[in-house]
């Protein structure tokens, strides 16, 4: 017989953030069973005959004792079935079955099946964050990618407890993409040289890219608006090793797949225009990130803009302008990071059709009206580039033409970010070009006064006036220009209004 | 009433044994059909008492009673309290498949825990409890079948 209390080392899953907890175990005579206590939600509770079953199934004894398993700090609500391995491991270390050596040194991570097989939790990156900050070697079954956390253990099976922690396998944290990894990375991701007869789109795409610019593309129904969104990972530089880290750590908290991550490729996230507002920006009992989030240091494409339910739009605004998002609940706020690049897609038309030149438009001008204004507002000030996109030629299509490659591109892309930080850096004050003003955007002599003409014109507000000279700014990078000419304002226009609105 | 034979007891593992006695005459005096349900209760409190001081347990009490109800056998065993319900049921031929012991339900079973605990506050021997179940099946006048679960049940809370 072992001891009258142990206990192990654990945590929750709070936002992004695994919290630390402590489960203590304590041992008495008295009526035989298992009692729950520190604010256990269903699947914690449930945790109890998963684990009697598990324990026994492995050959352990089950004493005909009372266990009193306190999950600490109590006043934190605890969810999940992660809590399985460490009310395990307490039990079986109080009552002698296992040896204690190391054991208070990990962190213990795991659902266990009633075979005593271990499976894996969602949100392991966080469990593995929370470890290294607390100086602990995280052990949770392996994943389905084969990779734990740095120096982490991997238990696959409640017996191997028995050879006690240290005997369990090490693995290894995820490696750095290698350059197999990138190549294979690229190679998996969609061309742009499959799009045909769209170069106008592409431009607009590159700028986007290059000056992190919203973007949103307007064109009758296949148009090829859905194949150009899907292809723009591939022109954005791969991420670099924070922010892989940070997209992990949202991903795996809500449960998604690692692989392409890890790889080193940028998130593409389309949801569908039926989401809701929790979907998009994250919400549920246990809160878990939304599409706005997962989107993290990717791409949100959202496809049939005005389709979107308004509250959903809306719910954008603080993503768009702070880089994330801040949900209150009873018990506190959470925030989960979300900085993405936003892709949008929508018809000018209810029917689609509206300015294409093969075929009629059948809406009424009150109902065009009223499709168009669902977008707009907020929204629409973070979208600078606003591209028309033309049915392709066919004639084109049939002679099996390509246009500009993704690496080629990537590569404009680069460029331009690269000249625009060492541009920046000469400035004093070494800030974003989104927080700077007009005159700040080095247009020249020339490029000021065909903005005013344009402006007045047109008459155009305050808000689009920055919007066309960030966009020209963005233009004079990509060709290399450190002041902002005549021309570059005159593209920026382009990409400003539609032709046949 | 003398058990004429254990015909078998098959081990089925640890926590389960099943047993079939035979015996001239369980002493009922009448026919099955004719008995009451108070008699075969009693006769079944009798052939599982007889088989659990076969198997080695010492019993203390029978039918112990309190505000909260009644615990058919109180045992001890290995240095701790047993605590037995027996349930009866007739049954018309030996592979009837029926199981007396599912009649221990959740209700049952939380009745037993706070008269557990009630046995435990008027002694100060022993602290350690365990809660068996036995289900017998009468097949006829001098033939039983028996079925002891060690540490049926548990109780979470």
């Amino acid at each position: 017989m072992g001891r009258r209390s142990f206990a192990t080392h654990t945590a929750v899953l709070r936002g992004v953030e695994a919290q630390p907890v402590t489960v203590e175990v304590s041992v008495s005579q008295h009526v035989p069973g298992i009692t729950i206590v520190g604010m256990p939600d269903a699947a914690v509770s449930e945790a109890r005959h998963r684990v009697r079953c598990a324990c026994k199934a492995c050959g352990y004894e089950w004493p005909m004792l009372h266990f009193t398993v306190n999950l600490s700090p109590s006043e934190l609500r605890k969810t999940g079935t992660g809590f399985d391995l460490p009310i395990a491991v307490a039990i079986l270390a109080c009552t002698g079955q296992i040896p204690i050596d190391g054991l208070d040194d990990c962190l213990f991570v795991g659902e266990l099946a009633l075979s005593g097989e271990a499976s894996v939790v969602r949100g392991l990156v966080a469990y593995d964050m929370l470890a290294q900050e607390m100086g602990l070697t995280l052990v949770s079954p392996d994943n389905a990618l084969g990779a734990g956390a740095k120096g982490a253990r991997v238990l696959s099976h409640l017996a191997q407890l028995r050879q006690g922690v240290r005997e369990l396998p090490v693995s290894d944290r995820w490696p750095l993409p290698t350059m197999g990894d990138v190549e294979s990375a690229t190679l998996d991701q969609a061309d742009f040289a499959d799009v045909v007869d769209q170069e106008m789109a592409k431009r607009a795409f590159v700028i986007a890219a290059a000056g992190d610019h919203g973007l949103l593309m307007v064109g009758p129904p296949g148009a090829g608006k859905s194949m150009m969104a899907k292809r723009m990972p591939s022109i954005l530089a791969p991420l670099g090793e924070t922010e892989r880290a940070e997209a992990m750590l949202i991903h795996s908290v809500a449960g998604q797949d690692l692989a392409s991550l890890r790889k080193g490729m940028r998130p593409f996230r389309a949801p569908h225009h039926a989401i809701t507002l929790g979907g998009m920006v994250g919400g549920g009992r246990p809160v878990r990130p939304g599409e706005a989030s997962l989107a993290h240091r990717g791409v949100l494409f959202l496809d049939e803009l005005p389709e979107f339910g308004p509250s959903v739009l809306q719910a954008l605004r603080q993503p768009l302008e702070e880089h994330e998002v801040r949900l209150v609940r009873v018990d506190g706020t959470y925030v989960f990071p979300s900085d993405f690049m936003l892709v949008a897609a929508a018809n000018p038309c209810p029917c689609g059709y509206l300015g294409d030149p093969d075929h009629p438009c059948t809406c009424s001008p009150v109902r065009i009206q009223s499709y168009q204004s669902r977008i707009g507002g907020p929204l629409m000030d973070r979208i600078d580039v606003l591209v028309d996109v033309a049915r392709p030629s066919s004639g084109r299509i049939i002679a099996g033409e390509r246009g500009a490659s993704s690496a080629q591109m990537a590569e404009q892309v680069r460029e331009a970010r690269e000249f625009a930080s060492w541009r920046r850096s000469k400035d004093p004050d070494d800030r974003p070009d989104r927080a700077r003003s007009v005159p700040e955007l080095q247009l020249d002599a020339q490029a000021c006064s065909t903005l005013e003409g344009v402006a007045s014109r047109m008459g155009l507000g305050g808000r689009n006036i920055v919007r066309i000279a960030r966009v020209a700014r963005t233009i004079a990078d990509l060709a290399k220009q450190r002041e902002v000419n005549r021309d570059n304002v005159i593209e920026a226009c382009a990409f400003r209004t539609r032709a046949t609105l | 009433m003398a058990i004429t034979g254990v015909v078998g007891i098959a081990p089925m593992d640890n926590d389960m044994q099943e047993v079939v006695l035979s015996c001239e005459d369980f002493g009922l005096g009448k026919p099955l059909a004719e008995c009451g349900n108070k008699q075969l209760g009693r006769l079944g409190e009798e052939l599982a008492s007889l088989y659990l001081e076969s198997m080695g347990m010492e019993l203390l009490e029978r039918n112990w009673s309190c505000s909260f109800g009644e615990v058919d056998i109180i045992g001890e065993q290995d240095g701790r309290l047993v605590m037995v319900e027996v349930k009866l049921r007739v049954v018309a031929r030996e592979d009837f498949d029926v199981a007396p012991e599912l009649a221990v339900d959740y209700r049952k079973q939380s009745r037993y825990r706070k008269l557990a605990l009630m046995y435990l506050s008027r002694q100060t021997r022993l602290d350690s409890i365990r809660f068996d179940v036995v289900g017998v099946k009468l097949m006829s006048e001098h033939e039983a079948q028996l079925r002891h679960y060690v540490g049926a049940y548990e109780w979470d809370d």
